[in-house]
């Protein structure tokens, strides 16, 4: 265990060696209010989890392996995953303020099934977290919102139920040929047999498609802000990102044995063409909404294109990580944009809300020096190297689609900004200015964005 | 003796004012202008300081800082000047500063305007000072982001689509420029780390190249990117296309940085990067860009000569001269790159000029359109004498600024290519027709009742206006002031090419 950092504060210690512990407690505990609906835990219980969490996340985010335990794995991806996830869910929580008070821990608990996602090692455990995940998101969805947003959540609930039927099957399927249920062996163990290379293709299939299911799916058309409360958004944000990023952990994990197995390919062709579809198709899907957090919504699935894309790029040694550096770069710029989309002061921006916007908006458009442009370089790089020339085609149209998505509404948003002088014109005094949380949140995510942008942060050297 | 890092703090003090100005109320205009002014004032003093320490028998780049940023990347703070970039720069952030006075009028979203202008004024230093292609890359961008977003909420009605079109194409040659720039920089081996480099002055050397970057089919790919990344801005002719739009709906202070500043980044990207890296490629294309040089001096004379709005008319003249000078770089002689390192300067001072005027014009009568102005000689004799001495310069009239890039391209190129020659002059008919329209047009005949409430002569229009006409006829009197600043620079790097 050598380059662990522990502290003598038996929490901390805790938080280190045993992260999922500290997560699976706190998310039993916020289970409470289920049990008892009138218990008013609520702040006690979000203090907790937020201080639990975040210590977990410290812990992680030294870059410790802590022991790997049967099921599951802690390892560079897996670790950098959970820390984004972890993260943002406590900015969800923060924010959220839902008028269910089991929404919270029900997003704990998704949180926990993509953190788990991340780091599985076996098929059980694969499967455990799809469950969790997917059963927690439903419940958060459903307990936050309300008329469309409920309809969503139910449509996340059975989505999320097919596409666990699917993966069981695949997964019994795929283990069972390889003989072992060993996430990282069976890429290995399936290479070895000359017969079985078509298999990749449906494996492949299910993996692709369990993705698409947990970043399409989401109905980002449904979760509307149309309570008011601005809450929807940041969920629709969560949603999109954290299963996305836990399963981009994953995959880059068994790629990475997959890559050390000779003679396997990755179906290039395949992945490219769907990477294509969810590029282009969510972008273009985002510029034609009219409304900001749509539009960020069906961004984000062209972003996860990107991701997917970066798949294809990514099995030389130099670039491993590349699909989950593309998803961290975006995920606090993009969460950090849903919660100000979701929650304009009275209906109206105010000037400091739409500078921080902006900053995150340009860096989700990989303009420099933010920190979308670098995994976007990195990809470009590779896809280079690759002679990857569709990809190439792939990320062109999808970089210049995307500068339309980002930056045309901050165009207008700049341009309808109040512009009179007279405090007593322009609607201050009439109405609180901005919810100040989401926009101090938003501006702390941009801080970070900045700082990864200029190379002052650089999370993905966590990675291997 | 220059103090240390004066390069630095002249990319970055715009930024700075910026970041100043997003502090202040909205509500106190005048101060916003006035910060925005003054932050925009010390690059000017600071690169007149560089203009008078540089050493012009030099080669080398002077002024240099060299930091690593993100080793992990390979980025590195990399800048420095020599004789192409210093009169760029100079020519920049004194038209920066004009800009700014002449956008006073501006009383919409002041704080947004002026620090965006700021913005644009640090991507513009920060790419004509660059000296690590990623570096560049990123000022590049700023540039076009903040000029988008300059066009969109500035620029009316028609602004939001000018915004949209000049940002999808000049991304789209971005984007070429980019993918460029990466290939470029995984072929480029550091002999010191042997690994890739953006590093720019690696790059200009070919003994850092590796296998795959000495065939020619990369080389001419390459070049392809550069030339669509750097030709989309300049613009050439076919990719003008957002040119007139822009002109026509964005105020007269993003114009002006448009045409006079702006463009020139696009001239400034060939000469720096294309040219001197792969020369053989730059050699293959030399017939095409040659030839797109000659139909844009044609081309932009005539359309310029077809329209009524004056702030296209100086669009369109503006590539038309721009037409001259890529035909001049194309040349391959020292005289002809000679000639567009110095019409890049004087066009600059020229168009500068014009847009002002333009300006002053718009602030009286609320359009530009030629057929229902006249009388600006009676009305504003100042302001109509200095707009006549601006388009006479246009023009390429012999004593001021224009005529001696101008001479000088087409002596390079007469005895090579002569029907390009005779396109250049065709060109300057043209131009000599534009302008002699404009003039009639705007400043003889009687002033129409519909006047502004704006007198005859303003302070701000003057100081504006008289440097710019004082440096017009001072460049064209005696033009070795600029031509000794870049002849050893434009030397070397003909010599690179093989001219």
């Amino acid at each position: 265990m050598g380059g662990v950092q522990v502290l003598e504060v038996p929490a901390f210690q805790l938080a280190v060696w045993r992260p999922e512990l500290v997560l699976a407690a706190t998310a039993l505990l916020s289970l409470a209010p289920l049990v008892w609906p009138h218990l008013r835990l609520r702040v006690p219980v979000m203090a907790g989890l937020a201080v639990a969490t975040g210590l977990a996340a410290t812990g992680l985010s030294t870059g410790s392996v802590a022991p790997a335990g049967p099921h599951f794995l802690l390892d560079g991806p897996a670790t950098l995953a959970r820390l984004v996830v972890v993260s943002l869910a406590l900015v969800v929580q923060l924010v959220l303020k839902p008028r269910d008070d089991r929404a919270g821990p029900m997003l704990a608990l998704a949180a926990l099934g993509c953190c788990l996602l991340a780091q599985a090692a076996t098929l059980g455990g694969l499967l455990t977290a799809v469950a969790v995940t997917v059963l927690g998101g439903g419940l958060a969805a459903w307990y936050a919102g309300q008329g469309t947003s409920r309809i969503a959540a139910a449509q996340w609930l059975g989505a999320g139920g097919l596409g666990f039927g699917v993966l069981t099957f695949a997964g019994v399927l795929w283990c069972g040929v390889a003989g072992t249920l060993d996430l990282a062996a069976v890429a290995p163990a399936l290479a070895l047999r000359p017969s079985l290379p078509p298999l990749m293709l449906p494996i492949l299939l299910c993996l692709g498609g369990a993705g698409l299911a947990l970043a399409l799916l989401t109905e980002p058309d449904r979760f509307q802000a149309g309570d008011g409360e601005g809450s929807a958004p940041v969920l629709v944000a969560w949603f999109t990102l954290a299963p996305a990023v836990a399963l981009a952990a994953l995959l880059q994990r068994l790629l990475a044995s997959a890559v050390s197995a000779p003679g396997l390919t990755v179906a290039p062709t395949l992945t490219v063409a769907m990477a294509g579809i969810l590029t282009v198709g969510g972008f273009v899907a985002a510029s034609a909404q009219d409304r900001l957090p749509r539009r960020l919504a069906w961004a984000a699935t062209g972003q996860t294109g990107l991701a997917l894309l970066a798949l294809v790029a990514a099995p030389a040694e130099t670039v491993v990580g590349l699909p989950l550096a593309i998803l961290m770069a975006m995920a606090p710029a993009h969460m950090g944009a849903m919660l100000l989309a979701g929650a304009p002061a009275g209906g109206r921006w105010r000037e400091p809300q739409l500078m921080v916007l902006s900053g995150l908006l340009v860096s989700l458009a990989a303009l420099p020096p933010l920190a979308g442009w670098r995994p976007r370089l990195d990809l470009v790089a590779a896809l280079q190297t690759g002679d990857q020339l569709f990809g190439l085609v792939v990320v062109s149209v999808g970089s210049l689609l995307a500068l339309v998505v980002y930056l045309r509404p901050l165009a207008d948003l700049w341009r309808d900004l109040p512009t009179t002088t007279d405090p007593r014109d322009d609607g201050a005094s009439t109405t609180s200015w901005a919810p100040l949380a989401p926009t101090l949140l938003a501006a702390a995510l941009l801080a970070g964005v900045v700082g990864w942008g200029l190379g002052l942060l650089d999370l993905a050297a966590l990675l291997p | 003796m220059v103090p240390a890092h004066t390069l630095s703090w002249i990319v970055l003090l715009p930024l700075g004012g910026a970041l100043a100005i997003f502090w202040l109320p909205p509500q106190r205009r005048e101060a916003i202008k006035t910060v925005a002014l003054c932050t925009a004032a010390l690059p000017l003093i600071q690169s007149l300081v560089l203009l008078f320490r540089f050493d012009a028998a030099s080669t080398a780049f002077q002024f240099v800082e060299h930091y690593t940023w993100a080793p992990v990347f390979g980025f590195e703070y990399f800048v420095g000047l020599d004789g192409l970039s210093l009169p760029l720069l100079v020519m920049s952030t004194l038209l920066c500063f004009l800009a700014l006075l002449t956008a006073w009028s501006v009383e919409e979203r002041v704080k947004g305007f002026f620090a965006l202008a700021l913005v644009l004024e640090t991507g513009v230093l920060g790419a004509l000072c660059a000296l690590d292609t990623a570096l560049l890359w990123v000022f590049w961008e700023l540039v076009l982001v903040s000029l988008f977003f300059m066009v969109s909420l500035w620029g009316g009605a028609e602004g939001r689509r000018a915004g949209r079109q000049f940002l999808m194409l000049t991304q789209a040659g971005a984007l070429a420029m980019f993918l460029a720039l990466l290939a470029l920089q995984q072929h480029t081996v550091d002999p010191l780390t042997s690994g890739p480099t953006f590093n720019l002055v690696l790059q200009l050397d070919q003994a850092n190249h590796d296998l795959w970057l000495s065939g020619t089919s990369a080389r001419h790919w390459i070049f392809t990117g550069l030339a669509l990344g750097c030709g989309v801005l300049i613009p050439i002719f076919p990719l003008h296309v957002w040119q007139p739009r822009l002109h026509r709906s964005a105020p007269m202070a993003v114009a002006m940085l448009a045409a006079a500043v702006v463009a020139k980044l696009g001239f400034y990207g060939l000469l720096r990067m294309a040219w001197p890296i792969l020369p053989d490629a730059a050699a293959w294309a030399r017939p095409v860009l040659m030839a797109l040089g000659a139909i844009a001096a044609v081309y932009g004379g005539l359309a310029a000569l077809g329209r009524r709005d004056v702030a296209v008319v100086l669009g369109y003249g503006s590539f038309s001269l721009l037409g001259l000078a890529l035909v001049g770089v194309g040349s391959f002689t020292l005289a002809g790159a000679q000639g567009a390192g110095q019409l890049l300067v004087t066009h600059g001072l020229v168009f500068g000029m014009l847009y002002a005027a333009a300006g002053g014009l718009l602030d009286r009568k609320g359009h530009l359109d030629l057929e229902r102005w006249g009388g600006l000689y009676r009305s504003a004799p100042a302001l109509g004498a200095l707009l006549t001495l601006g388009l006479l310069a246009a023009w390429g009239m012999p004593g001021l600024a224009l005529y001696p890039g101008v001479a000088m391209i087409v002596a390079g190129v007469l005895s090579s290519h002569p029907a390009v020659a005779l396109a250049c002059a065709l060109g300057l008919l043209l131009a000599a027709a534009w302008t002699s329209r404009v003039v009639v047009r705007i400043c003889l005949g009687e002033p129409s009742e519909d006047l502004g409430d704006v007198p005859a002569v303003r302070g701000r229009e003057l100081g504006v206006l008289l440097p710019l006409a004082i440096l017009l006829v001072g460049l064209g009197v005696y033009p070795r002031l600029l031509a000794d600043l870049i002849a050893t620079t434009l030397a070397g790097l003909v010599r690179v090419v093989g001219g």
